[in-house]
């Protein structure tokens, strides 16, 4: 394995994520062979079927006992084995730069980022394909899927590089994104969902049909979970227009924080519903402790 | 008729400026809010809309009613009435009134912190206000020379009241007769007089009868006279001592309140002080003494003080002090000076063992032509020994000094006696003629005593064989010491405007009798000149009166004289030579007022100026004593109220002092409501 140091990567956090793997819930269709089942036929050592013999077939694969038997030719089938195609969506709008009032942390994209950075590792260090595609509006970059370290490398750079700006519109970006991938795998979404529209669960469903394994990794700062303390404060909207809002946090704290565990239960329901995988990041969450919790989490599921 | 609305104390609306300060403080006060770039701000929205506007809504009510409550209190302070408008205008306009401040010294008293003349200056800016346009005013401050703010009548109340503002109470003592005369003036044969007074007995029992065809409308300002504790009066004995005599400071000390009370007086004259206690009467007067001694020559100052009280400005009582190397006895005889029988020989040697001076005492004699108007001037005591004939300049001379103060010892022997006896000098009797008798005539004691010790004398042994006859005015008796047995008067001794004059009706030569050979003569002749010696009580000047500084300084050189703040006295000169006499203006101060050389830095001379005692008695006259004059009517204004109501105006403050309470209660309850509404996180 080369070596791959990158501000957004924590290698030695990784390291204990070691015997973690990311496991597709359906069959992998990567371009190379791999360690994941596949809805192909090759020649893996699992036999699948037998098929009579045509013109071309490798006469390896040839049953001769089953010739004896019936005076038939007949060429054994095997399953093949494939690697996993990971697809990264990151969310890169205005919404995500925030990094708290009160209580600093790292802005909500770079912990997306982080990890993102740390989810294509863990792909690539399996010889698995990840690719990413970052979005606002509409989608500004789109990495198709590679294995290769050098690949991980220009993701990364993606990622560092990038800024939180413009507008949301996840639903349009994903069916972007749906018209560019060729083949199912993981898809995995980085964003604080705030623009959860009917079209974001449109294009959830879209991935879905097509038997992608969908996981929502939703990033909130704890100040957007519980209001900053602040005697006083004036709200204003970090996405287009020019809203404000002047209020006493202590005053409208209970009625905010129903109004935010409401958002939380709609995204989770809607997940649920549709088999995608939830989880709920905090800006404060160290990056390879909360994927490790997640694809434990998942593993327990799938069992 | 409408109503119009008019304030007593209009300047105070500029306080109105403060109905923002409930809404600066809010802003000042109020949390800052940050502002915060929030991401779920749609949830904000949708969760707290309604929160923001309630919170508004709320924060506007109660900067609201804290504003209110601000506007009622200040209003509140500006005193608003309704005024009801007149029927007709011009049905006033030709009212002529007269308002008489007190401006006496009593009117200084301090009653629940606000000066008694305070308190008329604002209620008469109260009357003044509401007066009509076109009423004719004028305004009198009544001391002891009331004079009127404005020479007469005038429609221009707002310059009025601009003097009114100004105006201070003097130190003075209150001539009321003299103010309501001049009110009286002022108005003519119809109007009103409003008085405003603490209506003092002292300052008001002269006045009997209120102007005629008059309407006097009387405001006491105090209902209960203010306790006082004051420092009447002090005599110094005697008044102009010699350097080393021993001074009695004996000090009147007066308590005005219903209770009696124990006096700290504190004295402090010249380099001594000294403080004693006395217990004073309810209503009475007691005497501090205290003693003091001047060990050199020149002018002292200095003050018997009590600890203030409400009437603090006649709790100091003040003196100065001349004090002199001795007395200057002059001795007009005419006998020769070598005669050692001579009646002046031996009165010269009783008074002066030898020479011509003794201790505390310096005799000059003069023939009876040779008296020259220098040593006229400044002679303490003027000792006439049968002179043959003063000269007209001369006697002149010696009533008029007596009648400031000296002291004339006139020894009525030999032909000359009856020139010896001026009318100026007030004997007690009139004289008639020369009796002689060859066995003696003896003598009888009257009331009057020469010694304090009534045993110190036993004149009843002295034989005399000659004396004037003479009648003793029946109205005078008690001037009367010694006596013949025939009731001719042969000692006696009588006040002469500010000094005295003793006449010795006895022959002070061997042949008239045994008396100079007694060791009583010289002990009489120095008790006389010591009685005579005036105590500094009988020249009391107030304020408000013109008087005479005198200074032994001469005014060659230019002098300067300074009233008790400092300030420079314009006081032209009356007399010069040896002595000066200034007349000093008016006193506007009661203390001391000193008289400085232009050259040199000594004080060459100080005079003083005390409060009349007669304000310190601050009991009020009973106002039922007043009477009206023909025509008159008299009003008597009990309260704030009255007075206002006086001009039929409706006082609207009570009312603004209940809404101020309101709005404040409703404030404090509805911050009280939300605090326990308020949603807790």
């Amino acid at each position: 394995m080369p070596a791959l140091e990158h501000p957004l990567l924590d290698l030695a956090g990784m390291e204990a994520l070691r015997h973690v793997r990311l496991r597709p819930r359906g069959s992998a269709e990567g371009t190379f062979s791999g360690p994941h089942k596949s809805p192909f036929r090759g020649t893996a050592v699992e036999f699948a079927d037998y098929r009579e013999y045509t013109p071309g077939d490798d006469i390896r694969l040839v049953d001769w006992k089953v010739f004896a038997r019936s005076d038939r030719h007949y060429v054994r089938l095997y399953d093949a084995e494939r690697n996993l195609l990971t697809y990264m969506v990151l969310d890169k709008s205005a919404s995500m730069e925030f990094s708290g009032a009160v209580n600093r942390t790292r802005p909500k994209l770079e912990q997306a980022a982080r990890l993102a950075a740390s989810l294509g590792y863990l792909v690539v260090r399996e010889g698995d394909e990840v690719g990413l595609s970052l979005t606002d509006a509409k989608l500004h970059k789109h990495l198709p899927p590679s294995a290769s370290y050098a690949h991980l490398n220009r993701l990364l750079e993606a990622l560092a590089q990038t800024k939180a700006e413009g507008q949301t519109n996840l639903g349009a970006c994903l069916d972007e994104v749906f018209t560019r991938v060729k083949r199912r795998g993981v898809l995995a979404i980085f964003s604080d969902f705030l623009d959860l529209s009917p079209e974001f669960w449109k294009a959830i469903d879209l991935f879905r049909r097509s038997r992608f394994d969908v996981m929502l990794f939703h990033v909130a700062h704890p100040e957007e979970i519980d209001l900053p303390a602040l005697a006083a404060a004036r709200f204003v909207e970090t996405e287009g227009g020019h809203g404000k809002f002047n209020a006493e946090p202590d005053e409208i704290r209970a009625l905010y924080r129903q109004r935010f565990d409401a958002f939380l239960s709609e995204i989770k329901a809607g997940a649920q519903a549709r088999g995608c995988d939830y989880f709920l990041a905090r800006t404060t969450d160290d990056p390879c402790g909360f994927l490790r919790n997640c694809f434990l989490l998942r593993e327990a599921m799938t069992r | 008729m409408m109503n119009w609305l008019a304030f007593t104390t209009p300047w105070m609306l500029a306080a109105l400026a403060a109905i923002g300060l409930p809404v600066l403080i809010h802003y000042l006060t109020r949390a800052r809010p940050r502002k915060i770039a929030f991401p779920p701000f749609k949830f904000l929205i949708e969760a707290c809309a309604g929160k923001q506007s309630v919170h508004r809504l709320r924060t506007f009510l109660l900067l609201a009613l804290r504003s209110l409550a601000v506007a009622a209190l200040v209003l509140l302070f500006a005193r608003p009435f309704l005024k009801p408008a007149r029927g007709a205008a011009g049905a006033e306009a030709g009212r002529r009134v007269v308002l008489i401040v007190d401006a006496s010294l009593s009117m200084r008293a301090v009653q629940s912190g606000v000066t008694l003349f305070g308190r008329a200056q604002a209620e008469a800016a109260d009357v003044l206000r509401q007066l009509e346009n076109g009423t004719e005013a004028g305004l009198i401050l009544a001391g002891s020379s009331p004079r009127p703010l404005l020479p007469a009548l005038s429609r221009n109340l707002p310059a009025l009241h601009e003097e009114l503002v100004k105006a201070q109470p003097t130190f003075e003592q209150g001539d009321m007769n003299a103010a309501l005369s001049l009110a009286k003036t002022l108005l003519g044969s119809a109007g009103t007089i409003y008085v405003f007074s603490d209506f003092q007995k002292s300052n008001w029992e002269a006045v009997r009868e209120l102007p005629a065809g008059i309407a006097c409308k009387l405001r006491p300002v105090t209902e209960n006279p203010v306790d006082n504790i004051a420092v009447v009066g002090a005599e110094l004995t005697p008044a102009n001592p010699v350097a080393g005599e021993t001074v009695e400071v004996v000090c009147k000390v007066f308590n005005c309140s219903p209770r009696p009370v124990e006096a700290a007086v504190r004295l402090e004259l010249g380099e001594t002080a000294q403080e004693r206690r006395v217990p004073v009467a309810a209503f009475g007067t007691s005497q501090a003494s205290f003693n003091v001694v001047f060990s050199r020559t020149g002018v002292f100052t200095g003050k018997a003080s009590l600890s203030p009280d409400d009437l603090r400005e006649d709790n100091t009582h003040y003196f100065a002090v001349t004090v002199q190397k001795a007395l200057q006895v002059l001795l007009v005889s005419d006998a020769d000076v070598s005669d050692q029988k001579s009646a002046a020989f031996f009165v010269q040697r009783a008074l002066v063992p030898s020479g011509t001076a003794a201790p505390g005492i310096n005799i000059t004699r003069r023939h009876s032509q040779d008296t020259d108007r220098g040593i006229l001037e400044t002679a303490d005591v003027f000792l006439l020994v049968a002179p043959a004939k003063l000269t007209g300049e001369a006697g002149d001379i010696i009533s008029r000094r007596v009648q400031e103060g000296a002291r004339l010892i006139s020894v009525l022997d030999g032909p000359t006696a009856p020139l010896l006896v001026p009318s100026a000098c007030n004997p007690p009797f009139e004289l008639q003629r020369a009796v002689f008798s060859s066995s003696g005539d003896s003598l009888v004691t009257a009331a009057r005593l020469l010694f304090p010790d009534s045993d110190a004398a036993d004149w009843s042994g002295f034989r005399f064989y000659r004396h004037y006859q003479n009648q003793v005015l029946k109205t005078r008796e008690n001037d009367i010491v010694l006596a013949y047995a025939d009731g001719s008067a042969a000692l006696t001794i009588s006040s002469v405007g500010k000094g005295a004059a003793v006449f010795l009706n006895l022959p002070l030569t061997p042949e008239g009798g045994d008396f100079i050979g007694n060791p009583l003569f010289p002990a009489t002749l120095h008790e006389l000149l010591r009685t005579l010696r005036k105590s500094s009580g009988d020249r009391v000047v107030t304020p408000g009166q013109s008087w005479v500084l005198e200074s032994a300084m001469p005014t060659d050189s230019g002098f300067s004289v300074h009233d008790p703040e400092g300030q420079p006295v314009l006081a032209p000169v009356l007399t010069s030579g040896r002595t000066t006499r200034l007349a000093m203006p008016p006193a506007r101060l009661a203390g001391i007022y000193t008289l400085n050389a232009a050259t040199g830095t000594n004080q060459a001379g100080a005079g003083v100026v005390n409060l009349d005692p007669r304000e310190s008695d601050t009991r009020q006259i009973a106002l039922d004593q007043l009477k009206a004059g023909a025509g008159a009517s008299i009003t008597l204004i009990k309260n704030e109220t009255e007075l206002a109501l006086g001009e039929k105006a409706i006082p609207l403050w009570p009312q603004l002092a209940a809404a101020a309470a309101i709005f404040l209660a409703l404030e404090m309850l509805l911050l009280s409501l939300w605090r326990k509404t308020a949603p807790t996180s």
